[in-house]
């Protein structure tokens, strides 16, 4: 028995600290990027008070802060997986759940904002309250709380909402914009979010080709960003 | 919030106006091309003057130039329209 034990050891931390280390490093480039979009806008939106570049920025923030939390979702998830619990001696569930709700919190106000700012100038002369984003940031985390589903659901409405936005802009735009790197944020991040809900199945394989291609994306915008504010 | 946006634009079309004018323009035609009041023209020019963006030229029987802040200022905001518009914003 004390055999097995040792014999186990080994393989029961290379799987921990290889799932775990494939979320950190998502984690780590995904911060990285995000935040350099937001710090690298603040300046454009301090001189033009620009209401879109506000809530494009806020959308990065708000995906850095739910990305955060769903690392903390998943840690917790190893760590329950893996009977440390009783180690640390945290209680697991309230503290997923917590985390959890966060993270649908924050990534549904990311989503929002990013739709806001891309829409933003149709509402020019009829602006929406900004408390509204967070309203309905609560109302989907709530239902996502009862109903996991539910998440995919409402986030995979916003991001066609999205597509149809920018798909409607990009036509009347005539220089060479995001629209396409926009949509393939939308559809990448709804995929995420498939991984997410099937997580520990066969669609959890995919997991990281759907994060490593947000995180090309994120790149990909943050580059542009900083290739045209600096 | 939107008077602030609205602000910043008029700034930006004051500057414009001036560089767009060999970098020397009388207060009148001035005036008449930011298309604003006598009374917001006064504050607007009080407040670029005091940020040091213009300067008034009290030799060149008072017209108005901008400063390298205010070109630094002019080229930015034309950066962060053109980020505005490549990033449908």
């Amino acid at each position: 028995m004390a055999l097995v034990q040792i014999f186990k050891v080994p393989s029961f931390y290379s799987s921990l600290f290889n799932d775990l280390g494939l979320e950190i490093l998502f984690l780590t480039i995904i911060l990285a990027i995000t935040i350099t979009i937001y710090k690298t806008t603040k300046e454009s939106y301090l001189i033009t008070k620009h209401k879109g570049i506000k809530y494009f920025r806020n959308a990065f923030l708000f995906f850095a802060i739910a990305f955060s939390f769903r690392f903390l979702f998943y840690l917790l998830s190893y760590i329950h997986n893996y009977q440390l619990i009783n180690l640390l001696n945290l209680p697991p569930r309230m503290l997923g759940g917590g985390s959890m709700l966060v993270y649908t919190f924050t990534s549904s106000i990311a989503l929002l904002s990013l739709l806001y700012a891309l829409s933003y100038n149709k509402f020019k002369n009829k602006e929406l309250p900004e408390y509204l984003i967070y309203v309905l940031g609560a109302l989907i985390s709530v239902a996502s709380f009862l109903a996991f589903n539910s998440l995919l659901i409402i986030h995979t409405l916003i991001a066609s909402t999205i597509i149809l936005s920018v798909t409607i802009q990009k036509k009347k735009s005539k220089k060479n914009n995001l629209g396409i790197t926009y949509i393939f944020l939308a559809i990448f991040w709804i995929l995420s979010i498939f991984g997410d809900l099937f997580y520990f199945s066969f669609f959890d394989s995919f997991r990281s080709i759907f994060y490593s291609a947000l995180i090309l994306i994120l790149l990909y915008i943050s580059f542009r960003t900083i290739r045209r504010i600096k | 919030m939107a008077k602030r946006r609205e602000k910043t634009k008029v700034i930006y079309d004051i500057l414009k106006i001036i560089s767009q004018h060999n970098n020397s323009i009388k207060p009148t035609p001035l005036l008449r091309f930011s298309n604003l009041s006598f009374h917001l023209f006064n504050e607007y020019i009080s407040e670029l003057t005091e940020k040091e963006l213009i300067i008034e030229n009290k030799q060149d029987n008072k017209s108005y130039s901008l400063t390298e802040k205010g070109y630094k200022y002019l080229e930015k905001y034309k950066s962060f329209q053109d980020f505005i518009e490549e990033f449908l914003l």
